[in-house]
This record gives structure tokens, C-alpha cells and sequence, in this order.
């Protein structure tokens, strides 16, 4: 469980000292794939402690998600609508509920073990 | 065994990925912050003013302090200042239009339309006095018209069908020479809705011709001065403070 962690701060290395600045029009997509992203970690957590891990779901679902978030925030581009706010609602909502079955998961497994 | 590998590799590559963005995105807002003057707030232009000009302040002063060594060495050194007096005859003389002078610069002939002699066909004194204008606002050092050279206190107005340059009669075409960058000069005149796009229409000739070697007569008048005196003002000793 170590070598993500080890990619995750050899990735922020990276993004630190890489000499390029996104610039402020297409930072909200950036930003729709960090939130993707980081919804696919706390997935892959999840079903990593329940069992039911299968990388062909993580990797279809992290793209799959980065994309459809990325569509919909340029369609709402040209619209004139904010549609990043479906993505953000989705993401959050899934987030913490799968931070909450963690938690679960986390509590029975070690604190309760009667 | 193989599969817990690819499980790793798998977060492992969006783990990377999401540090990635994260501190590229962190930094791409950062600066954006800084570099861009829309999302500056009010307050910190103000402040970035004040800095600004408090810079300015002490560069101002330097520039005092460094005007007064120059004329303390002015003074000192009696060697030179022999050439910076005679320097500043030559601009005196140059600006007065009291020597004749030579260099690069534009020769604009101005000719009456050909046919018709209706009013807007012929050439005006404010038809000339906006080519003049429009020299000197494109940096040109001396003008003649016809000969005579344009100076401090030149007039030019209409009278029948002559025009009256320093009190001498000139007749079309009106030829003037102005030097300066004979490149700045002759776009200022050229450029789109400027002095030659507005005479053109109403047929009158215009030819803007650039030149290496102008030459612009002295001002030959005599200079008159009944009323104005010169403003005594303590310039002599180090006080140029």
C-alpha cells in the first residue's frame, strides 16, 4: 500500500517542478480531473478493504469520469451554464460516502473485534 | 500474486496523476493570482501605486542630486565647459531657426487640384499648417516652406490666392521640407485618415518624397522683440537645486 503513496508525492514533486503554469481559462478542467481522481483513490480504497477491488473498473471509471466532468464543464463553457457543478455534486456526494463505508469498514475490522 | 501487482501499478499511475494536478494546479492558481491584474483587488493596485510612486519619489531625487554634480562639474572642469556652452548655442540656434541646416528627412509637395477651382480644390493655409502640425508631431527637427523656414513665432494664413509664410508671398505648389526620420515623418503623413488621405479626394496633389540630404534655410527675418524680456532667474552657483 506504500507504492501509492510513494506516487502520490512523486507526482506532486513533478507537478511542482515542472516549468508550466496552466493558465486561469483551464484551471476549472485541471480541477475536474484532481476531483475525478481523488473520487477513483477513495473508490479504490474502498473496494480494496470490501473486497470487491477489479482495475478494470478503476481505470475505466477514473477515465470515464475525468471525461464526462471535462465534456460537461466546456459544453456549460458554451452554454453559459456551470455545469462543473454536476461533476462537484456527484463527486462530493460519492466521496463522502465512501469515505463514510471506509470508516465502516475501519471500525469493525480493528475497534470492534468482540 | 500478478494481479495484486497490477492493483498496485493501477493506483499507483492515478495516485501519480492526482499528485500531479493537484500541485500543478496549486501552483497554476497561485500564479495566476499574482500575475494576472484582473483578479489584483483595488486595494493592492493602490498599494502597488503607492510603492511605485514612492520609487519614483527617491528616483527624482536622484536625478536632482545627480543634475546638481553635473553642473558642480560643469563648473569645475574649465576645459569643457567651453564645448557644453557652444553645445547649447548650436540647440538655441538650431530651435530658433537661426542657422541653416541639413539631414535626412521628407519633401512634401503640395499641388492645386487640376481641374476645378472650386473652394475644398485648392490648397489653404490650414491645409498647410496641418501637414506642418503633422510633422512636428512626428519628430521633425526643422521645416521650410518653399524656402522659407518655419520658426517660433512663423505665421501662415491665406491672402487671395497666395499664402503669406514670415511675411513673404509663396504661390502653389507649396513645397515642405522637413528633416527628421524620414521613415516617422512620411508615415505620419501617410497613415490611414491622416493629412494626405483627407487632401487626396478633393483632388489635390500630394507627393511625400523621403530623402537622405535636405537642406532648410536659415530663418532670413529679423527678430523683433518689443515686448517680451527675459525672466531673470538664479541660475549661476551650484543652486540648480
Amino acid at each position: 500500500m506504500s507504492i501509492p503513496v510513494l506516487a502520490l508525492l512523486l507526482g506532486a514533486i513533478l507537478g511542482f517542478a515542472v516549468n508550466f503554469h496552466v493558465p486561469p481559462a483551464y484551471t476549472i478542467y485541471l480541477a475536474m480531473i484532481i476531483l475525478s481522481a481523488l473520487d477513483s483513490v477513495i473508490g479504490a480504497i474502498l473496494s480494496n478493504l470490501s473486497g470487491k477491488f477489479k482495475l478494470s473498473i478503476l481505470i475505466t471509471g477514473f477515465t470515464g469520469n475525468a471525461v464526462m466532468a471535462v465534456v460537461l464543464v466546456f459544453i456549460g463553457n458554451i452554454l453559459g451554464l456551470d455545469f462543473g457543478i454536476a461533476p462537484i455534486i456527484v463527486f462530493g456526494v460519492r466521496m463522502f460516502n465512501n469515505v463514510a463505508a471506509i470508516r465502516r469498514i475501519i471500525i469493525k475490522k480493528y475497534f470492534e473485534k468482540e | 500474486m500478478n494481479k495484486k501487482i497490477m492493483r498496485q501499478v493501477g493506483v499507483s499511475l492515478i495516485c501519480l496523476l492526482l499528485g500531479f494536478s493537484v500541485s500543478l494546479q496549486l501552483k497554476s492558481v497561485r500564479f495566476n493570482k499574482v500575475h494576472s491584474s484582473d483578479n489584483l483587488r483595488a486595494a493592492e493596485l493602490q498599494t502597488q501605486l503607492n510603492a511605485e510612486r514612492e520609487k519614483n519619489e527617491s528616483l527624482t531625487r536622484d536625478l536632482e542630486t545627480a543634475k546638481a554634480q553635473l553642473s558642480e562639474l560643469r563648473q569645475d572642469s574649465d576645459g569643457s565647459i567651453l564645448s557644453v556652452i557652444n553645445k547649447q548655442l548650436d540647440d538655441a540656434q538650431k530651435l530658433a531657426g537661426l542657422v541653416a541646416l541639413k539631414g535626412p528627412g521628407v519633401s512634401v509637395m503640395l499641388q492645386d487640384a487640376k481641374k476645378g477651382t472650386t473652394d475644398s480644390q485648392i490648397i489653404h493655409d490650414s491645409d498647410i499648417r496641418t501637414v506642418i502640425n503633422e510633422l512636428l508631431a512626428s519628430g521633425a527637427e526643422a521645416i521650410s516652406i518653399n524656402g522659407e523656414r518655419i520658426v517660433s513665432t512663423s505665421s501662415i494664413r491665406c491672402v487671395g490666392p497666395t499664402v503669406i509664410v514670415n511675411n513673404t508671398r509663396l504661390g502653389a505648389p507649396f513645397i515642405i521640407n522637413a528633416i527628421g526620420d524620414s521613415k516617422t515623418l512620411e508615415a505620419g503623413l501617410i497613415v490611414k485618415g491622416g493629412v494626405v488621405d483627407t487632401l487626396t479626394p478633393w483632388g489635390i496633389n500630394v507627393t511625400v518624397t523621403k530623402t537622405d540630404k535636405l537642406e532648410i534655410p536659415a530663418y532670413n527675418g529679423a527678430s523683433n522683440f518689443k515686448y517680451s524680456e527675459i525672466v531673470e532667474t538664479k541660475q549661476n552657483g551650484g543652486d540648480a537645486r
